[in-house]
């Protein structure tokens, strides 16, 4: 817990300073108040709100993570971490890659709260939902628990593909290609690309799913038989999940053999 | 590095060498940041080859937990303050010590501020701080006076003399062997990745000896000196004979014999065992 605590300390006040914040207030601030979405044609204005955090999510794994892993890498931070906190290179991978994780996290969240306040009026306007309006609490506990497995994907991500290409600027561009590439930009319906790999809607399919199934069986309703979660369901949760846990492996791999100097 | 075979024989141990000798690349490989395309290293009595990479990696983590270290390309944090590095970098904090440290290389002044703003040789200061501040049992240092102003780098030493009492052992690659004369008592010189000589500096030094004759006529006492092959090298320098002989040639009756011969009376003689920049000197022409 004392290394933890360490690396955390350093990993929020040296990783995650400017233009950090700045970026993330911004982006934020116009995402959440943005009525825009992602060419997805929202059912409603909690799909809508998914998509505007799927992307700010996006951004804040992009900027935290190159800077956290590529930018101190190239700075030689990492190098330092690693030999004054006398570890070996995989306790130093997992103890920064949970910082960067509880970091993104509490910045997630804290825009989760902020978002469903602001933009829908969600706690004082139980009736914007048709499904979920007798039971909130479900669907946003289950939107959280989902987002934390989403963001440990984006994280262990970012964290392979610092390590893959140490350049910063190539890492960013990188992982922001093939994140925005999936949350957007393949069709949906395809049989080539399954809708559950995309960044976003797959998460919302999820969250929409078994928000509706829990809802249903916590009202005791005979309909929770057959809307009980699908293949399709588990294969979202199971791409991020299973994803995360190959690409943290993954980014082990290629630290231990890196050459730091 | 080529064909580099160590064996760091000594408590304070130096590793000298001109720029792009293979001295930091050296340091980095016992620190683990790298790893060599080949070779052993034997660090207590573990023995690690470059073959068995995982094997390498374990045994020098493994060591980690007993190493402080400094390299030549820091990266401190610029956010965090300097007493927050010192606590990153110490395993229990002993605040005395901390205290000792901080006042030994004149850090109190700015450790309460952010890294960012330091001045390479306040960085250079922290480094070391951050190095020693465990207590370990073996310290590995790449250039630790660079950049330091001459009271610092005299405290450096008085540093390493008080952790060498303790056990401490160090490894120090440097290119200022001056910093180190009287501190350290093993030294290799390196010279584009090979090893050029390498031994515990008494037998090295005991190869030859350096005279100091006072002397009326110092010019003709050196002339005849070289001359008669009681000295390789003679100079005059603060109006005395300064002659480098072989071993065993510091016998007076020797010098005495010379200096009839010259005409020259002798009036004070001193031998002096040759110093480390000498070696060094001598070891990279």
């Amino acid at each position: 817990m004392g290394d933890f605590l360490k690396v955390f300390r350093w990993t929020y006040k040296n990783d995650f300073v400017e233009p950090f914040p700045e970026l993330v207030l911004l982006l934020g601030v116009v995402s959440v108040s943005s009525s825009y979405s992602l060419g997805f044609d929202a059912t409603n204005e909690f799909a809508k709100l998914t998509w505007n955090l799927t992307l700010l999510t996006l951004i804040f794994a992009a900027i935290g993570g190159v800077m956290s892993y590529s930018l101190a890498l190239e700075r030689g931070q990492v190098t330092e971490q690693l030999l004054s906190l006398r570890v070996s290179r995989a306790r130093f991978v997992a103890l920064k890659w949970a910082s960067v994780f509880v970091i993104l996290a509490v910045f997630a969240l804290l825009f989760d709260f902020v978002a469903f306040f602001l933009y829908l009026g969600y706690f004082p306007n139980l009736g914007a939902y048709t499904i979920w309006g007798e039971a909130p609490g479900f669907a946003f506990l289950i939107m959280v628990g989902e987002q934390l497995v989403f963001l440990a994907f984006l994280n262990s991500l970012v964290m392979a593909v610092s390590f893959g290409l140490r350049r910063t600027t190539i890492s960013l561009l990188a992982f922001l290609a093939f994140t925005l590439f999936s949350a957007g930009y393949f069709p949906l319906g395809s049989a080539a690309i399954p809708d559950f790999l995309r960044l976003g809607y797959g998460d919302y399919l999820f969250v929409n799913g078994l928000s509706y199934y829990a809802y249903l069986l916590f009202a005791s309703s005979p309909q929770a038989l057959v809307s009980a979660p699908t293949t399709t369901d588990y294969l979202v949760l199971a791409y991020r999940a299973v994803g995360a846990v190959v690409l943290f492996i993954i980014s082990v791999g290629l630290f231990v053999r890196a050459d730091l100097d | 590095m080529d064909d580099v075979s160590l064996d760091f024989g000594g408590q304070v141990n130096l590793v000298l060498g001109t720029n792009g000798s293979g001295k930091s690349t050296l340091i980095n490989i016992i620190a683990g940041v790298t790893y060599p395309q080949k070779g052993i290293l034997t660090l207590g009595t573990s023995e690690l080859r470059s073959s068995d990479r995982r094997g390498w990696r374990r045994g020098i983590e493994a060591a980690r937990a007993g190493m402080g270290f400094m390299l030549d390309k820091h990266g401190y944090p610029t956010y965090l303050d300097g007493i927050e590095l010192l606590e990153w970098a110490s395993s229990k904090w002993d605040a005395d010590w901390t205290g000792r440290i901080a006042q030994k290389l004149d850090m109190n002044a700015f450790l309460h501020r952010p890294i960012g703003g330091y001045s390479s040789g306040m960085a250079q200061k922290l480094g070391l701080g951050t190095s020693v501040v465990s207590r370990p049992k073996v310290v590995l240092w790449d250039e630790p006076t660079a950049n330091l102003d001459a009271p610092t780098r005299r405290s450096v030493s008085g540093l390493i003399e008080e952790l060498a009492k303790e056990g401490t052992t160090f490894v120090i690659a440097s290119h200022t062997p001056a910093d180190f004369e009287g501190v350290a008592d093993w030294m290799c010189v390196m010279r584009l990745g090979r090893v050029v000589v390498s031994g515990m500096i008494k037998d090295l030094s005991a190869g030859s000896a350096r005279l100091i004759i006072e002397s009326d006529h110092p010019s003709l006492l050196a002339a005849e000196a070289l001359r008669s092959g009681l000295a390789i090298r003679a100079e005059i320098r603060n109006g005395c004979a300064e002659l480098e002989t072989r071993a065993g040639v510091t016998d007076i009756g020797a010098v005495r014999k010379i200096a009839g011969a010259v005409g020259a009376t002798v009036s004070s003689m001193e031998m002096k065992p040759r110093s480390i920049s000498e070696l060094y000197a001598e070891a990279i022409a």
